[in-house]
C-alpha cells in the first residue's frame, strides 16, 4: 500500500505534468533522480542562447 | 496582476528551497535542471507569441537581452560545478565557492528574466495546452 511519501510525490508529479507537459514533466523528474551528478549530466542542464528559438 | 505576482513568489520560493537544503551540490543540479526546462519552454513561448504578432519587436529585443545575460550566467553556473567536480581536493573549497557565485548570479539573472517574460503574460509554461 501506497504510504504518505508516495501520494506526495504524485501529487508533485501531476503537479510538474499540468504546469509544464509531459516531456518537461519527465525532464525535470530524471533531473531531481540524480543523486551524484556526473559531468555529463551537469553538460546536459547547458541551454541554448535566446537567438536559436527566434532565428531557428 | 495579482495572480502573476502570487506566481512569481512561489516559482522564487520553490527556488530558493530547492537550493537552500539538502547537499549544496545536489540542490543546485535540480535547481539549474528546473531552471533549464523552464527557460526552454518561456523562450519557445516567447518566439512562437512572436511570430504570431502578440509580442513587439520592441518587446523581442528586451527578452532577448535578458536571455542572453541568463543563459550566459547559467551555462557558467554549470560549468562552474563541471569545474568543481574536476577541481583536485586541494583546489575543492575555492572551486565551491566560485560555483555558489555563479549559481547566486544566475538565480538573480533568472528572477529578473521571468519579470520581464510575466509583462508579456509568459510564466516559463507551455502558451498551448499540452494535451
Amino acid at each position: 500500500m501506497a504510504d504518505k511519501s508516495d501520494l506526495m510525490a504524485a501529487a508533485v508529479i501531476i503537479e510538474l505534468i499540468m504546469k509544464y507537459g509531459v516531456p518537461a514533466a519527465l525532464q525535470i523528474i530524471t533531473a531531481w533522480e540524480v543523486d551524484e551528478p556526473t559531468d555529463a549530466d551537469w553538460e546536459a542542464l547547458k541551454v541554448d542562447g535566446p537567438e536559436k528559438y527566434f532565428n531557428p | 496582476m495579482k495572480r502573476k505576482s502570487i506566481v512569481l513568489f512561489v516559482l522564487a520560493l520553490f527556488i530558493l528551497a530547492v537550493v537552500g537544503c539538502a547537499n549544496f551540490q545536489k540542490a543546485s543540479y535540480r535547481g539549474l535542471g528546473t531552471m533549464s526546462v523552464s527557460y526552454d519552454l518561456a523562450m519557445k513561448s516567447a518566439a512562437d507569441l512572436h511570430a504570431k504578432g502578440f509580442i513587439s519587436d520592441e518587446g523581442k529585443a528586451e527578452i532577448i537581452n535578458h536571455a542572453e545575460s541568463y543563459s550566459t550566467a547559467h551555462n557558467s553556473a554549470v560549468q562552474a560545478f563541471q569545474d568543481y567536480l574536476r577541481a583536485p581536493e586541494a583546489d575543492k573549497e575555492t572551486a565551491r565557492g566560485k560555483a555558489r557565485v555563479a549559481m547566486q548570479a544566475a538565480l538573480g539573472l533568472y528572477s529578473e528574466l521571468l519579470s520581464i517574460l510575466t509583462k508579456y503574460e509568459i510564466y516559463g509554461e507551455p502558451v498551448e495546452p499540452w494535451f
